[in-house]
């Protein structure tokens, strides 16, 4: 349970909330590089209430600028791409690949072109992905996780369009509980997909009580359930501050990490990076990553948003063949998303020791907004005494008495080695 | 660029708001006036965000009202149109042409029709326009532009309707240095017989110097470009206050006027007002004025907004065949002023040499807006001491060291002087 004024301080971005200052001090996935063509369409694209354009130059490096030109606001997405540089057609001011004006003709001082301030951010290609940094000031290190050190055959990078805020995508997957009920039929198809039977530990153990640990990219905690057999399964989660999460896989050869970027107040991309850090994507993981959802990976979400109760299957609901009436589990995180409201009335919720993940992520955020108003600068920034690369989740069946972040600590040390990563 | 705060005092034309007042104090050009059938159905239009019925009795007589019935806010653009009056469906009061109530069944008190208030506003045609006069109090002079005062054959008036604040649609017509850049092509292809082979200069020279000179309805301005030997490239725009200019077409047979009209605070009227002062308009005339654009004369700006970059054809660009992507200079102007944002952020602005007529426009109304803040009741008027039908903009390959100021004024002067002849 939030009061309103937490609920709007962690789900307003506008320009000028406490939000979308602290989103401007972290690299955040803004759409798939492929919609990028050299020389082509510059691709207009918003972020945290605020619009942009991006594009490829005809050599293929990528710029991101405000999306206005800085004389009279004429829309860049609008603009001739030639020469490596953006041509704007109202009055013809040119800006270059690196964001430097270059030519203003209706300017006859030839020293004025230097002096135009435009909008430019940094921006790297990684995962498939386009990353900028929206922030001002030095760049921060590139979140150079796993995914985006890989080669392209080995990552699918998928991105959803929702109709929710940010923290809606957050909460979806800091939510360990949902999945034994909301993707139950999945749940018991699991292990025909290729998951390690463990999975269906999920359905059969206790109420899954968490630990938590803060670290210096956000936090980590296990999902910590006592099995029939009285063994512990542990799921440990990854949380890269403010929005992403490496969903525990218990499957060696198909990872997942999911990352929530705010487009508006009620709009969110949901990203899916699957990626096999052992080598290219089998056919078979790459056929599992789409499931059931529309094959646009720049937006895999379209078909259930156009329908009445998103096309809820209801007979498929009363003859039992499907629990939700959906047919993607994707799907039905979006979907129980949307149905929560674009903003989520958190003063009216009644929560669960099962979602302390979400309340401590909150807290956290809360914690560090603060500290933000008393004046402490990039508290939103992670520190340098980790590796990215290294981040991965785990899942295992220990001992009941086994500590959890041992057993990731070792995980972790043996993966880093084999990898090679430094 | 303007601050946030003077920004939203020239956008803002909602009710009550200074602009909203500014507006009526001047004669608004609201549809065209074809579009009122004697005995037809009332015309329901938006101007300044607030709505107002137009009808044409069967005597041809025009009248406007505020769209609400008086007694209970019927619309009367439902209205039965018959003896020369609106009749309210929901009660049958009965308005006539001249704005006077003359029954309301539903009060046996005879007295009691003449005591209501029905909104009426004084309206004319003119130049295939219906103008309305939308304020309170005498109207101001009616504006007898050249084209006001023709006969049909020789104008053709055309409004397009903009997801755009006025302001946006009254830089455009202020910014002399787009057009050697957005409209390059048009210069380039052209046909010889549809313009005059002068505004070439417009894409060799694309930094012309402004001169402004302030007048009772506004402004004029040159823009002056570089001609060679000797000579400069001439262009002068007339500003009427508080949306409107006189184009500078360097072709004696077809002129134009173009005016912003406010619908609400994100949509606007661009109205082309093409005319020949001299005889009818030709058929060459006509189909330039046309363009690529729609054919709808009420809204000759459809087909592009519906579709994803206003359908920007990038293969074009890429091949070099159109600059812009676009297929009608009407067209670019329309859409870069909607990808500039309903309402353009101005603080974010870097305004240039060429962008002074814009900035003074800006400056001359925000005083005004002051004056009549402060109880100057004539702050927006334009006086009695010039000719309407005397403006007229100007387009001419001059000597360098010749005072343009000197022509513009000769110019209007030996106009003044014939239309006094005729009356």
């Amino acid at each position: 349970m939030l009061s309103a004024t937490n609920n709007d301080l962690l789900c307003n971005v506008s320009p000028g909330r406490p939000m979308h200052n602290a989103f401007k001090q972290v690299w955040l996935p803004v759409m798939r590089t492929d919609k990028l063509e050299a020389g082509g369409a510059p691709v207009k694209f918003m972020i945290l209430s605020e619009d942009y354009v991006a594009f490829r130059a005809e050599d293929g490096r990528v710029g991101v600028f405000a999306e206005k030109c800085p004389h009279r606001g004429c829309s860049l997405a609008l603009a001739q791409n030639k020469d490596c540089a953006l041509t704007c057609i109202f009055h013809g001011w040119k800006f270059d690949v690196s964001g430097q004006c270059v030519e203003t003709p209706n300017v006859q001082n030839p020293d004025f072109p230097a002096k135009v301030p435009l909008k430019y951010y940094p921006s790297r290609e990684a995962g498939d992905a386009l990353w900028v940094y929206f922030g001002e000031g030095e760049t921060p290190q590139f979140p150079d996780l796993i995914f985006n050190r890989l080669k392209p055959e080995q990552i699918l990078s998928r991105a959803a369009i929702c109709h929710y805020n940010w923290l809606t995508g957050l909460e979806a997957i800091l939510d360990p509980s949902h999945v034994g009920l909301l993707h139950q039929n999945w749940l018991n198809e699991a292990p025909n997909q290729g998951y390690s039977a463990d999975i269906n530990l999920m359905g059969k153990s206790t109420p899954p009580a968490l630990d938590i640990e803060p670290t210096g990219y956000g936090f980590r905690y296990s999902a910590i359930r006592t099995t029939p057999a009285d063994t512990q399964y542990i799921r440990v989660t990854e949380h890269i501050s403010p929005n992403g999460c490496f969903i525990a896989n218990s499957k060696s050869t198909r990872k997942l990490f999911i990352i929530s970027v705010p487009i508006d107040n009620e709009h969110s991309i949901q990203w899916y990076f699957w990626h096999n850090p052992l080598g290219p994507l089998t056919e078979e993981d790459r056929l599992y990553a789409l499931g059931a959802t529309d094959a646009d990976h720049s937006n895999f979400y379209q078909t259930p948003k156009q329908k009445p109760s998103w096309g809820q299957d209801r007979e498929a609901m009363k003859n039992g063949t499907s629990f939700t009436g959906f047919t993607d589990i994707m799907f039905e995180d979006f979907i129980a998303g949307e149905s929560q409201g674009a903003i989520i009335d958190r003063t009216k919720e009644f929560p669960v020791p099962a979602d302390k993940a979400i309340m401590w992520a909150r807290r956290f955020m809360l914690d560090k907004l603060k500290r933000q108003e008393e004046g402490q600068a990039d508290i939103f920034r992670h520190t340098n005494d980790f590796k990215y690369g290294a981040l991965q989740s785990i899942t295992a069946e220990t001992d009941s008495n086994a500590d959890w972040k041992q057993v990731t600590d070792q995980r972790t040390a043996a993966r880093t080695k084999n990898l090679g990563i430094v | 660029m303007l601050s946030d705060a003077d920004n939203k005092r020239l956008c803002d034309v909602s009710p009550g708001s200074p602009m909203s007042e500014a507006f009526k104090h001047y004669w608004l050009p609201v549809m065209k006036d074809s579009r009122l059938e004697a005995g037809g159905a009332p015309v329901k239009f938006t101007a300044l965000c607030e709505d107002y019925v137009a009808f044409r009795a069967e005597d041809g007589r025009v009248a406007v009202f505020a769209e609400k019935c008086p007694h209970r806010g019927c619309s009367l653009a439902l209205a039965q149109n018959e003896d020369c009056a609106l009749t309210c469906l929901f009660h049958g009061w009965k308005f006539d042409v001249s704005g006077q109530c003359v029954a309301t069944p539903n009060m046996p008190d005879p007295e009691f029709p003449a005591k209501v208030p029905l909104k009426y506003y004084p309206s004319r045609e003119a130049g295939g326009v219906l103008w309305v006069y939308l304020g309170d109090g005498e109207p101001a002079r009616f504006p007898e532009f050249v084209f006001n005062r023709a006969e049909p054959e020789q104008y053709v008036s055309r409004a397009a309707i903009v997801n755009y604040n006025w302001l946006t649609g009254l830089d455009a017509i202020l910014d002399p240095s787009h057009v050697g850049s957005l409209h390059q092509n048009w210069i380039e292809n052209a046909p010889g017989d549809s313009v005059s082979a002068d505004i070439k200069f417009q894409a060799k020279d694309t930094a012309p110097t402004l001169e402004i000179e302030p007048t009772d309805w506004g402004f004029r301005y040159a823009a002056m470009r570089e001609a060679g030997e000797g000579k400069r490239y001439l262009r002068v725009t007339e500003h009427v206050q508080p949306s409107g200019c006189f184009i500078a077409q360097s072709i004696e047979t077809r002129k134009l006027f173009i005016m912003s009209m406010p619908i609400d605070n994100t949509h606007s009227i661009q109205w082309y007002i093409w005319y020949n002062p001299k005889g009818p308009l030709v058929e060459n005339d006509l189909r330039y004025a046309l363009g690529n654009t729609d054919r709808d004369d009420n809204n000759f700006y459809q087909t592009p907004k519906d579709k994803p970059l206003w359908g920007q054809d990038r293969e074009a660009m890429k091949n070099g065949t159109s600059f812009t992507g676009f297929t009608d200079i009407m067209f670019e102007d329309f859409i870069v002023g909607e990808s500039q944002g309903a309402i353009p952020d101005r603080s974010q602005e870097h305004l240039c040499a060429a962008d002074s007529a814009i900035a003074r426009a800006r400056r001359i109304l925000l005083q005004k807006l002051k004056r009549y803040q402060e109880g100057d009741q004539e702050a927006f008027s334009h006086g009695n001491k010039f000719e309407y039908g005397a403006l007229q903009s100007l387009g001419a390959i001059i000597d360098t060291d010749t005072d343009w100021r000197a022509i513009a004024k000769l110019q209007m002067s030996e106009r003044a002087e014939k239309l006094n002849k005729l009356s």
